[in-house]
């Protein structure tokens, strides 16, 4: 396992993205201590005035945002939701889409035929609209957006972990299992879902990825939680304030954050790709 | 004593798949199949690719349930539901070595897998049949692989593990599926006296499939030919092999390839190689039998006993005894 | 075409005038991987007459497929390459691609090991055929005639070459690619284990196919197999591999009547014979070695019964014991009495469990 955990170290691309999530995790875990101001407080000049767009400097490092906000305490707090976010999301999808796969894969028939359909399902409804809807009928909150990108996302593992039982499940050691007279539940999760579980980490995360871009993207068109910094609300009270082309300091470093985490762990899931594709070797 | 497995006219079809516009005819994969084994005794079922071996050795385990006809365990009828103990009654080696191991499990856990399913003993007790088991497949000592996983063994190792697994429950009856067909010729007969050795001394029956007949002679004590879903022929092993009583038989006997350049390799009749589909009341190997005569294609013919204990199912097997293909 | 200036007499006696089809002198191949290497092929000389055949034959893992292989340059990049492969005369080592081109498959054609694989699942035989004519430069027209007539040599109704692949059985879709393989009237066929996993009746129809085409065609054959029996029936010579290197090569009925490498002894032990159905056949404990570099010793001491000191010291040189017939043991010499003592019970299990 540790050796797992280890592989992407074995290449550059792998040890630059373990290092950006590295330095996520702890931006996160010590984020009041690091962040100079606190995230929601507005800043004022000395006549009083609220500091709109004010240019980084000493005081400000990334500057404030036209609501008199301090850029670099925002982007600080913005790990937390996209850890909270990617993580959540990823246990989710990956909760439903195995389950999902698991069940269909191994029972087939009519089971399969259930499952699939709803898969399809899945796969037929316009992600960012229906993510959108949902959130804006049950009020925007973080939970509610996490739970309406996981309500969707499943449908991908689903499949790809189906496909994986259906072979699985004729293998000789599954059969041996079933002449022996081990349980379906037994067979699914002693037997298949070990062997299955490095493609449920692969798609995991992947899913991570797509999660955060997915609910940066659902910030941005204001649905996100008032309450809460994201990255992608960031650039999307930029670009509702009319601020979006002067104030590089407030959206580059969010925009680049998002790209560099995303890239950050789309490396790390290519690396466990080649351990299970051994056509990727 | 009990037979260690009855089969009572057992037979298995499937329903074809559902094509759009035409149905196919149901398939036979097993049909009126009948044999029984007391312990100690080893059958052999030879038979192509097709022929409804697999599907037989799937009845015999309870992973089909037989459409009709009946099969008994140890004296306890198979259901579609077997119970525990029924389970326990059988046990199956695979052909691929490969794949009938899960990757991930060391070769100890493999092989008390069966016992965790079936709760028996606590751990010091498993670990001691385990490793009972290990030494009885001649994986010795075991305490030396117990630890291993299955990628660091060879081919007949883990054939060996299969079976270790397969004999820890102590099983009524072994169902060895092309158990060497997968491995060198140089370690096959390793297995094949394995096996032997573990149907002598415990008390458990084998049937033994292949579509090799040049193993079956110095391991099986009979040998059952299948075509098409039935046993066309059934007798003592060394019987069937040096006098084959259906043309069938004939053909896969002479088909084999003799490691000797001085015997000219024998030539197979086209009629046997064009094949064809039999008719519905007739034998159904009559289409490449180059023997069939105009009763054939009318009359199915039954196992019946053409020499002491070796039946044939032939309308011409008492006539033709002895002929070529 | 050239092949028929080539053509010489299968002559065992006088080798001296003949110009082998296929000659491969001190070949040694290793796979270069991320640990130490594998010595695949360890100084293997072997040549194969026009219109001759040569069975090579050793469990997996003694090097038969990457010698195959090798003979057409058809190896994966990690593999280095020492010693000379000629084929006709030419140096296949030193060969541009271009000139590769210009022998595979239109003067030496090659037979994959699993039927299944070699053909383009998505395309009809028929594509697939004209898709090869087209590589090399021939009409679609002249292909499908060629094609049409081959399917009819191979047993196969031309009919069928508007199927696919997963529409034929595996007796068809192997003769469908024998078929393919005499596309362009090759000399050489190399055929990897073409029989391995074919039912007993189909492998019997492929054998005698393959005979009968290399009497009709004057085709060499090189043919790889694990099974005995086949190579006695197709091939004329046999050369036995273990852990890279030839055990014992000669004559099929010299090597398989009178075997004088305890290598081949226990082979043709292991092989069991329908002819004596009640004799049991017998195992070679152990496994072959896989060798991380070339070894100074005889690489099947560890699992021979007759092993003496001298051969975990010094590596036995290919000497000939009779007449076109070699064997690399030190004992060789002593090939009748262990002929004789290998049916002793026991006497092969070994130390190690399979």
């Amino acid at each position: 396992m540790l050796r797992l955990a280890l592989l992407p170290l074995g290449s550059w691309s792998g040890r630059f993205a373990i290092f950006v999530l590295a330095a996520v995790v702890l931006v996160a875990a010590v984020a009041p201590a690091l962040a100079p101001y606190d995230p929601l407080a507005n800043h004022f000049d000395a006549a009083g005035q609220l500091l709109r767009l004010d240019p980084p400097s000493a005081r400000y490092k990334l500057g404030t945002t036209y609501y008199g906000l301090d850029v670099l305490s925002q982007l600080i707090y913005g790990t937390r939701i996209v850890l909270v976010v990617g993580i959540t999301c990823a246990v989710l999808i990956g909760v439903i889409g195995t389950n999902v796969g698991l069940v269909a894969g191994y029972y087939g028939g009519r089971v399969d035929g259930l499952l699939m359909r709803l898969t399809d399902l899945a796969f037929g409804i316009p992600f960012l609209p229906f993510v959108v809807m949902l959130v804006a009928l049950l009020r925007p909150s973080l939970w509610n957006t996490i739970v309406a990108i996981s309500m969707l996302m499943w449908r991908t593992s689903a499949r790809v972990i189906r496909s994986q039982v259906l072979s699985l499940r004729e293998r000789g050691f599954v059969r041996a299992a079933r002449i022996a007279g081990a349980s379906d539940l037994r067979i699914l999760y002693v037997h298949i879902f070990p062997n299955v579980l490095p493609m449920v980490l692969l798609y995991v995360a992947f899913d991570i990825a797509y999660a955060v871009l997915a609910e940066a993207s659902v910030s941005f068109l204001g649905f996100g939680d008032p309450n809460q910094v994201s990255w992608g609300q960031m650039l999307y009270l930029a670009y509702v304030s009319g601020s979006i082309r002067q104030a590089w300091w407030w959206t580059l470093p969010p925009g680049l954050a998002i790209s560099l985490f995303v890239i950050a762990v789309f490396l790390v899931g290519r690396n466990y790709e080649r351990l299970t594709n051994p056509r990727l070797r | 004593m009990t037979l260690a497995v009855e089969m009572r006219a057992a037979s298995k079809h499937f329903l074809p798949g559902r094509h759009l516009f035409r149905r196919g005819a149901v398939v036979r994969a097993v049909d009126r199949v009948s044999f029984a084994l007391p312990p100690g005794r080893v059958l052999g079922v030879a038979g192509e690719s097709g022929s409804g071996k697999s599907t037989l050795a799937n009845l015999l385990v309870g992973l089909e349930t037989p459409s009709h006809g009946d099969i008994t365990i140890a004296g306890h009828r198979m259901t579609r539901r077997p119970d525990a103990a029924l389970r326990r009654g059988v046990q199956m080696v695979f052909q691929d070595p490969f794949g009938s191991i899960d990757p991930r499990f060391t070769i100890g856990r493999t092989v008390e897998e069966p016992l965790l399913i079936h709760r028996l003993g606590d751990a010091a007790e498993r670990r001691r049949r385990a490793e009972e088991a290990l030494e009885q497949a001649e994986l010795r000592p075991a305490a030396a692989f117990r630890d291993l996983y299955p990628h660091e063994l060879s081919g007949g190792q883990r054939q060996r593990v299969a079976i270790a697994r397969a004999i820890v429950l102590r099983p009524k009856l072994l169902v060895a599926d092309e158990p060497v067909s997968m491995l060198d010729v140089s370690v096959r007969a390793g297995i094949l006296r394995l096996l032997r050795r573990l149907v002598d001394e415990g008390a458990m029956a084998m049937v033994f499939i292949t579509h090799d007949l040049s193993i079956v002679g110095s391991l099986c004590d009979e040998l059952a030919v299948m075509y098409r879903g039935r046993f066309v022929e059934v007798g003592p092993a060394l019987d069937v092999l040096r006098r084959p009583l259906h043309p069938y038989t004939r053909a896969l006997v002479a088909a084999v390839p003799v490691p000797d350049p001085a015997v000219t390799p024998a030539e197979l009749p086209a009629k046997l190689l064009a094949g064809g589909a039999p008719t519905a009341s007739g034998c159904r190997f009559a289409p490449r039998c180059s023997l069939a005569i105009a009763a054939c294609e009318t009359t199915d013919p039954e196992l019946s006993e053409i020499l002491p204990a070796h039946r044939a199912a032939c309308l011409r097997a008492g006539e033709t005894a002895g002929a070529r293909p | 075409m050239g092949r028929f200036t080539l053509q010489s007499r299968i002559d065992c006696g006088d080798r001296t005038t003949s110009v082998a089809l296929l000659e491969i002198r001190e070949l040694s191949i290793r796979y270069r991987t991320a640990g130490a290497g594998v010595q695949a092929i360890d100084g293997v000389s072997l040549e194969l007459e026009a219109g001759g055949s040569l069975g090579l034959v050793g469990e997996s893992g003694c090097g038969k497929s990457t010698l195959a292989l090798a003979t057409l340059r058809l190896l994966p990049p990690q593999a280095e390459l020492a010693g000379t492969i000629r084929f006709a005369g030419q140096d296949v080592g030193g060969m541009k691609e271009r000139q590769l081109r210009q022998i595979r498959w239109r003067r030496a054609a090659y037979v994959p090991q699993s039927a299944q694989n070699a053909l383009v699942p998505v395309h009809s035989l028929r594509a697939q055929f004209r898709a090869t004519a087209a590589a090399h430069r021939m009409r679609a027209t002249e292909a499908d005639r060629r094609a049409a007539a081959l399917m009819r040599r191979v047993e196969l109704d031309p009919a069928l070459l508007e199927r696919f692949p997963h529409e034929l059985s595996g007796g068809m879709r192997q003769r469908a690619i024998i078929a393919m393989a005499l596309l362009f009237e090759p000399e050489l066929l190399v055929a990897d284990e073409p029989t391995t996993g074919l039912d007993v009746i189909v492998q019997r129809q492929t054998v005698n196919l393959l005979r009968d085409l290399r009497a009709e065609r004057n085709l060499a054959l090189l043919f790889i197999s694990h099974d005995i029996g086949v190579v006695a029936e197709l091939c004329e010579r046999i050369a036995v591999l273990y852990a890279g290197r030839v055990m014992e090569t000669g004559a099929t009925a010299d090597v398989l009547g009178s075997p004088s490498h305890p290598y081949t002894i226990g082979l043709r032990r292991s092989f069991p014979d329908i002819r004596d159905p009640e004799r049991p056949a017998v195992s070679i404990a152990g496994h072959p070695p896989r060798l991380a570099e070339a070894l100074a010793a005889c690489p099947f001491a560890p699992r021979c019964p007759f092993a003496q000191p001298v051969c975990v010291a010094v590596q036995p040189p290919l000497v000939a014991i009779a007449e076109g017939h070699a064997a690399a043991c030190h004992f060789a010499g002593d090939a009748a009495a262990m002929r004789s003592a290998a049916n002793r019970p026991g006497l092969w299990d070994g130390a190690r469990a399979a």
